[in-house]
């Protein structure tokens, strides 16, 4: 388990497929070894009483490099607890329907290739909302630190080299406030749920189908 | 089919029947006429004297009202309840006046129903019946004491030798449970934790009902009776006995050894070993056929296994004998050897048949199947070549070219009885909601976010074939490791080559530390090395800290310490020149002239005198002898020529003339060098 | 033997299930271990050895002496607490129980729901019960999620099992503040003991075992089915 970075692609084309494509072939280009596939997928549950204050979310997200745990992530609009759980956690969520309850249509999840490149492990994912194509995220870990602020500037190099400009220079705010910390599978899974609640509120490409995977 | 429809047969009663036969219906009465028609009916009081009284009162009623109509509809039930209710209360007055106690004024007796009549002979016959029953009951008890009576008061038993006794001894040692009339005994280890099929049964059965008699009982009754001296060694006799399955009988072992060559891969194994005889004593008897099934359980596990597994070079199973690949040329046979108690013959056609390798060296016990001689099973030597063998039977060839490794049948006996430790000893949940029988690591793999890899190692478990495979590999490096020190330590007397071995090691690591010193100058210096052995390869720490992985060939660990002792000496040269106030010009790990070394490089040392007229050089390679010479300045031969005028120039060293060493005096080189230091100082 | 099989299979299951569509086929099959049969009993302090002893000779690995153990448990409950009292279930909330091993801290904390007990002729209490190892935070998060605190307590005491079964033996203690870990305060003076096994819901028989073993208890332990909601 190293630092994860999540940087979001632009895709002006919106069709998905093509700019996948692209990035497949330049990290192809890298030296890079295909290894499988992987799937993050975030459902969201909000409290069905309004009475109590704010809506308070609970978002349940599941990693298929982590498969053996549940991600519970409550977010009363302060602050963020995130609970990980054996996957059992998810029969657990029936029990709790009369506070919580699923919004179906705001399942959103990201699913793609993953390659190794040396010590990097990139995961170029594309994120669908219940069936609508959202756009392209990327997933870049660093194995051999656990430290962000060792290995940030590493990382963005490596990153600009296939994803261009896009990149920003400046460390992204999730990583910035636990700079110093040890990065977690919890850290990785936060910051997808962070880049899906930008999604959720982006527009959605209803034009475009959604894209397979390159591969 | 007609419908056929059920219906009131006439809804209301008929009036009048009118001449054109239509009838003329009464009208349905009204709710309250129903009602009070309905109640009417009700007759609140049926039986006894009341009924006439209340005839009477009605009668009196009628008497006064005679034709009218009752005042309201259910005028005549309240009558009734009326009525009703004085009859209730004159039955609670009754109970009341009879109730109190004792009783005063009146008392209720029980009706008495007439007494069944008796039939004296019926009664007669059931006693009789009973009587006899009991009586038979008594009469058994009375008999088998007197049997048990008797056989006690036999003369020349041995206390303790009471089946029942015997039988609690059995017990205290093995599960028994009692089916029928029979007694069950269970030898498996399923309680253990074995997953084994058999089931492991054996019987247990009094003696004297036997085939053999209850004469038996007396004859063996002691060994001072004078009527038994050819049944000597039944001398102690056990009145009970055990019945184990056939196939459970004689004795078996594991057979485990590392062959070199290639050529007779399966070859029948079977080394003689305490058979049991026909009569032992029970525990022994239970002890073997246990040991048999254990034996049974381990090898068809290994041979599952080695199925099952693929290795670049396959095992190979050939009916008792497993033969597994550990390094090139180097094979792991693993055989099962079992042989019938009763008939050695048996023993050696039905378990050493497999694997005739058909090179004629080797003869398998089959060749004399069919010979039905009683020969005493030991002898499977004296069975082959009387089958017509010459020179090579089992017997001779088993111990001296395959040696049983005795250590690795315990390693693998180890394993097998660690398997069902672990099916038994699953950690307790903690905190206790925890789920049972999760291991404590896969209940963290949630929380803590384990990824795939890691919970795939998790739930990898090494079969018993590879542990043991390790074990061997990592047995046989081992002593090939000290073969190579040991050759080299007697090879090499300057310097001396000494090695420790570690005694605490693990079946697959362990450890040598060897201490290089040349004799009589160990303080000067010694280089120290550790050897770190694991299964196929070897690690070795340098003192300098230099770490060397080495494969299992043995050429690789005999060039470092042979590189090792070239360093040796070069290295206590120079501390010896520091003792001796000889200054070290220069000294060359590494040297890039001079004959190439077949492995390694050559090292150098020039060393100067004290007044610097005198200095040595060393050169010395791995693989090379040693080499000193020595130049003096200045120089004993300078001439003033034409080209080299100066008389300054005969302080340059002289031309490099060699010492042979070997013919100088001194113990060893170091010595030798000592002296050259002494002799060219003076 | 039987039994160890069994679990191991059960074991198994919750090991290959290794993501969401699994567990929700699993669930669909009614393989999960999601059912818990339940017997309850209490034991003077002063029999407490007696106790152990016949448990030891009853229990598995009966050779090493009975693991103890130190929990602690919060209880939680879930409910709408705004919401206007209304009867019926919905508005008695759930209960959420976080045990963690004080002795062992660096084992994960369970998330525990118990429901009710099954109507119907068992052996023994049936009821719906779901533990879920999860990471240290669970307590915040519980209160975060909206759950009130509702009691805790220590539990203390002796663990031991046979075949499938589990058994334990412990004590509860008050929790307050200046309750050290030496410095406990009892709140009976007698042991709870609890005898309980985790089934499918296909999978009924293990309750015979359960109470094959609780009548070799008696009469020093008189085990019982208790529902909560007569007494």
């Amino acid at each position: 388990m190293g630092v994860s970075v999540l940087q979001i692609f632009p895709d002006a084309s919106r069709s998905g497929c093509i700019e996948t494509e692209k990035l497949h072939k330049r990290i192809m280009n890298l030296d890079a070894v295909q290894c499988g596939m992987f799937t993050v997928d975030c459902d969201s549950y909000y409290t069905t009483a309004q009475t109590g204050g704010g809506v308070r979310k609970m978002h349940i997200v599941h990693n298929t490099e982590t498969p053996a745990t549940t991600y519970a992530i409550l977010d009363t609009g302060s602050k963020q607890v995130t609970l990980s759980a054996d996957y059992l956690f998810d029969l657990m969520l029936p029990r709790l329907d009369h506070m919580y309850q699923s919004k179906k249509n705001l399942k959103i999840e990201s699913k793609g290739a993953k390659y190794e490149v040396g010590d990097f492990v990139v995961k170029i994912g594309t994120v669908t909302m219940s069936g609508h194509y959202k756009g392209i995220l990327v997933e870049v870990e660093y194995l051999p630190s656990v430290t962000p602020a060792l290995c940030w500037s590493l990382m963005r190099e490596f990153m600009q080299s296939f994803m261009g400009s896009c990149v920003k220079p400046t460390v992204p705010p999730y990583l910035q406030n636990k700079f110093h910390d040890v990065h977690t599978p919890q850290d990785t899974v936060q910051q997808y749920v962070e880049k899906f609640n930008e999604f959720r509120e982006g527009p959605t490409f209803t034009g475009a189908t959604p894209s397979a995977p390159s591969s | 089919m007609a419908d056929i429809r059920l219906e009131v047969p006439a809804e209301n009663s008929v009036l009048e029947v009118l001449y054109d036969g239509s009838e003329l219906h009464q009208q349905p009465p009204s709710m309250s006429e129903h009602l009070t028609q309905l109640a009417r009916k009700i007759d609140f009081a049926t039986d006894g004297e009341e009924i006439k009284e209340e005839k009477k009162e009605e009668e009196e009623e009628e008497e006064k009202q005679p034709f009218q109509q009752p005042h309201w509809p259910l005028e005549e039930v309240r009558n009734k309840i009326r009525q009703a209710l004085t009859e209730v209360s004159v039955l609670h007055d009754l109970l009341a006046v009879v109730k109190p106690k004792p009783p005063q004024y009146m008392v209720l007796d029980p009706v008495q129903a007439d007494p069944p009549e008796p039939k004296a002979y019926i009664q007669f016959l059931s006693l009789k019946k009973s009587l006899q029953a009991a009586g038979t009951i008594l009469l058994n008890g009375a008999e088998r004491l007197r049997t048990s009576q008797a056989e006690m008061g036999r003369p020349g038993r041995v206390v303790g030798q009471d089946f029942h006794i015997e039988l609690l001894r059995l017990r205290q040692n093995w599960r028994l449970k009692k089916v029928g009339s029979t007694i069950l005994g269970d030898l498996s280890y399923r309680s253990a934790g074995s997953m084994y099929r058999h089931s492991g049964i054996f019987e247990v059965s009094k003696a004297d009902d036997g085939p053999g008699g209850p004469g038996i009982l007396s004859i063996g009754s002691g060994g001072a009776s004078p009527v038994a001296p050819q049944l000597g060694p039944r001398a102690i006799q056990s009145s009970l006995r055990v019945t184990v399955p056939t196939e459970l009988t004689g004795s078996a072992y594991i057979f485990v050894c590392i062959k070199k060559d290639e050529e007779d891969i399966c070859s029948a194994q079977l080394t003689s070993s305490d058979f049991v005889s026909g009569e032992t004593h029970w525990q022994q008897k239970l002890e073997k056929a246990q040991n048999v099934l254990f034996c049974k359980e381990l090898f068809s596990q290994l041979a599952r296994e080695a199925v099952k597994l693929t290795p670049s070079i396959p095992h190979l199973v050939v009916g008792n004998q497993i033969t597994a690949t550990i390094f090139p040329g180097i094979h792991l046979l693993v055989g099962l050897c079992h042989s019938d108690g009763k008939n050695g013959q048996k023993g050696g056609s039905g378990v050493l048949v497999p694997g005739n390798s058909g090179t004629g060296g080797v003869v398998v016990g089959g060749n004399n199947h069919g010979s039905t001689t009683n020969m005493a099973p030991t002898s499977v030597m004296a069975g082959a070549s009387m089958a017509g063998a010459p020179g090579v039977g089992l017997g001779g060839l088993g111990p001296s070219k395959y040696k049983h490794e005795h250590d690795l049948e315990h390693s693998l006996h180890q394993l097998l009885h660690r398997v069902y430790h672990h099916s038994f000893q699953h950690p307790l949940p903690h905190p206790v909601y925890a789920y049972m029988g999760m291991s404590k690591r896969r209940r963290a793999a949630g929380p803590e976010g384990m990824d795939k890899t890691q919970l795939v190692n998790m739930m990898k478990e090494q079969t018993l074939l590879e542990q043991i495979i390790r074990q061997v590999q990592h047995n046989f490096l081992r002593l090939r490791t000290m073969y190579v020190i040991d050759q080299l330590a007697a090879e090499f007397k300057d310097p001396l080559i000494v090695s420790h071995w570690n005694a605490f090691n693990s079946p697959t690591r362990s450890c040598v530390k060897i201490n290089i010193a040349t004799q009589g100058y160990d303080s000067v210096l010694r280089t120290k090395l550790v050897i770190h052995i694991s299964e196929r390869s070897l690690k070795c720490i340098c003192r300098d800290g230099k770490i060397m992985t080495m494969s299992f060939e043995p050429q690789e660990l005999r060039n470092l310490i042979l590189c090792q002792i070239s360093q040796h000496n070069m290295a206590a040269l120079q501390c010896l020149a520091r003792y001796t106030g000889w200054t070290v010009l220069s000294s060359e790990q590494n040297v890039g002239t001079g004959a190439i070394e077949p492995l390694g490089n050559a090292s150098t040392v020039m060393l100067a005198s004290p007044s610097g007229n005198k200095v040595i050089g060393v050169h010395s390679g791995p693989h090379q002898r040693v080499s000193v010479m020595v130049s003096s300045s200045p120089r004993p031969d300078f001439y003033p020529s034409t080209v080299v005028s100066g008389q300054r120039w005969e302080n340059l060293g002289a031309s490099w003339q060699e010492v042979r060493h070997d013919r100088m005096e001194g113990r060893n080189f170091l010595n030798k060098m000592e002296l050259l230091m002494a002799a060219l100082t003076a | 033997m039987k039994h160890e099989g069994r679990s191991r299979q059960n074991l198994k299951v919750i090991m290959a299930v290794s993501h969401n569509e699994n567990i929700e086929a699993a669930l669909k099959s009614q393989i999960v271990p999601d059912q818990e049969f339940l017997l309850q009993g209490s034991v003077m302090d002063n029999s407490l050895g007696v106790l152990i002893d016949r448990l030891r000779g009853l229990c598995d690995n009966s050779d090493v002496h009975p693991e103890t153990f130190h929990d602690h448990e919060v209880v939680y409950i879930l409910k709408d607490f705004n919401a206007p009292a209304t009867p019926g279930p919905a508005s008695q909330g759930v209960m959420l129980r976080v045990r963690r091993a004080v002795d062992r801290p660096d084992l994960p904390h369970q998330l525990r729901y118990v429901g009710y007990p099954e109507l119907g002729n068992y052996p023994a209490l049936l009821r719906n019960c779901l533990d879920v190892p999860v990471s240290s935070n669970v307590r915040e998060f519980l209160q975060e999620l909206g759950a009130k605190l509702d009691h805790e307590f220590m539990a203390k005491g002796y663990i031991m099992k046979k075949g499938r079964i589990k058994v334990t033996v412990f004590k509860m203690y008050k929790m307050g503040p200046g309750m050290t870990k030496e410095n406990l305060e009892p709140m009976t003076m007698s042991h709870l003991v609890e005898l309980s096994v985790l089934t499918t819901k296909t999978d009924m028989s293990v309750a015979d075992d359960l109470r094959a073993l609780a009548d070799q208890l008696k009469p020093l332990v008189q085990l019982e089915r208790i529902d909560y909601r007569r007494v």
